[in-house]
């Protein structure tokens, strides 16, 4: 069995205040998903995927080999599963290709840098566990109450029962582009997805410099933790 | 009596306790309790007559003469939401009854406060206030956040992922916007005897949204206070 190392880097994505190549604590934001994935003891091979002339001109990033694809593959812009199952589809196309599809992917995100080693070894044990899942994918947990807006002064509520301890309102979660994959069960008509609860700080996706500040933060925190 | 004569009183309500994160309203951030911060930001909001704390334990209360509020005893029969032996109007009448006791009245406005929300600014307070008193037929005034797309939800049927706040062929920009209902509000008790009333609402940043419930939130709380006591330079 080969377990393949994933990394997407979209050359649109560059120049919205950070990008893949943003440092953050003493290594770039794909660096930190590239090395999670090295250091995740079951990777033979690691990828990144980019349509990004300056990445591409590199042979290597941490570790992982540099492959392109073309601008059409990064298009279809669609949030949740679809988007991704979309790109691991073509990614496995890619992968055929260069002879390097795995039985299992896995898949990281420079935008979501903090999400460890260790928790992608959580992802792929949930996943192998699972018979039926062709993913298991990070998420963190989002509170209830929530509302439509329907005019500046109006609301609807979408997600909410006012009178109710807002504990009891089912769960909802935010997804995250990062998680383990089974190819083979990836081409079923209706894939499923298990969660892996990856907690607030590993699920911090970096859109801005607010929360590229946030992630700062949370490194330097827990290294002082650690003494 | 105009509108600048209303008195105004600030209710927080609290227990000791707390599912998610035991005793998180007396949880130090930069060394006071977040209950303290919380009543802060109703010192600081510049409009509050009165601030009362209905709870049930003796160090909140305390924290609560600290800062000049008023502790208001939350009956033991009241300190679970959802224990059948008494409803929220009976709640609202007990500690309306207590600071009618002290203050002499009830208010004719209300701020109320969750102690998890203690990061909204007394400027966006302030300026929830003005927009309540301006308005003739407004009746409550809402602080509400926006939240990005994307979301998704365990199906109870089989347990794995199924999108609820997703659609798969349009950008998540274009997803129709998504709020969440921050715990800070004004009402006009006045007005809410009127026939013809409407709510409001104030939109805030994330920062100012931002809910305290669980030890996860720990180093966000951290990150927020500190970078702003940073700016007003009383950061340590």
């Amino acid at each position: 069995m080969k377990i393949v190392g994933l990394c997407f880097v979209r050359a649109r994505d560059v120049g919205a205040g950070v990008s893949f190549d943003t440092p953050l604590e003493g290594a770039t934001l794909l660096e930190r998903a590239v090395n999670a994935l090295g250091q995740m003891p079951y990777a033979d091979e690691l990828h990144v995927f980019t349509d990004h002339e300056g990445l591409l001109a590199r042979a290597t990033v941490a570790g992982a080999k540099i492959a392109s694809l073309p601008e059409w593959f990064f298009e279809f812009n669609v949030p949740f599963f679809s988007k991704e199952q979309w790109l691991l589809m073509r990614a496995m196309q890619a992968l055929r290709e260069a002879k390097a599809l795995g039985e299992v992917l896995l898949v990281a995100d420079w935008r979501t840098p903090l999400v460890s080693a260790r928790m992608l070894e959580t992802m792929y044990h949930k996943l192998m566990d699972d018979r039926v899942a062709a993913r298991a994918v990070g998420t963190y947990p989002l509170d209830p109450n929530l509302f439509l807006r329907m005019s500046e002064e109006t609301f609807f509520p979408a997600w909410s029962d006012i009178g109710a301890d807002r504990q009891s309102i089912p769960q909802l979660y935010r997804s995250l582009s990062v998680g383990a994959v089974r190819p083979d069960r990836l081409v079923m008509p209706a894939p499923e997805t298990r969660g892996v609860p990856v907690g607030r700080e590993q699920g911090l996706r970096i859109r801005d410099e607010e929360s590229l500040a946030l992630a700062r933060f949370y490194i330097q925190r827990r290294a002082a933790k650690a003494g | 009596m105009t509108a600048a004569r209303k008195t105004v009183f600030a209710h927080i309500t609290m227990r000791g306790g707390g599912s998610t994160f035991y005793r998180k309203n007396l949880y130090r951030l930069y060394g006071k309790p977040v209950l303290q911060h919380a009543l802060e930001l109703c010192l600081h909001a510049g409009f509050v007559d009165e601030i009362f704390v209905w709870t049930e334990d003796e160090e909140a209360k305390e924290v609560a003469r600290i800062v000049g509020a008023h502790p208001l005893n939350r009956p033991r029969s009241m300190v679970h939401y959802f224990n059948g032996f008494h409803g929220v109007p009976e709640w609202n009448e007990n500690r309306c009854r207590q600071a009618e006791a002290i203050a002499g009245g009830t208010g004719d406005i209300q701020l109320n406060l969750n102690c998890n929300n203690f990061l909204v600014k007394p400027e966006t307070l302030r300026a929830m206030f003005k927009r309540l008193v301006e308005e003739p037929e407004a009746m409550r005034i809402t602080a509400m956040r926006q939240i990005a797309p994307g979301l998704c939800m365990v199906n109870p049927n089989n347990g794995y992922l199924m999108p609820f706040w997703n659609d798969i062929h349009t950008a998540e920009a274009e997803h129709p916007p998504l709020y969440r209902m921050v715990g800070a509000s004004i009402a006009d008790a006045v007005r809410q005897g009127q026939g013809k009333t409407r709510g409001l609402y104030q939109e805030v940043s994330v920062e100012e949204g931002f809910d305290f419930q669980t030890e996860e939130d720990v180093p966000l709380a951290e990150f927020y206070l500190g970078r702003r006591m940073s700016a007003a330079g009383e950061a340590k």
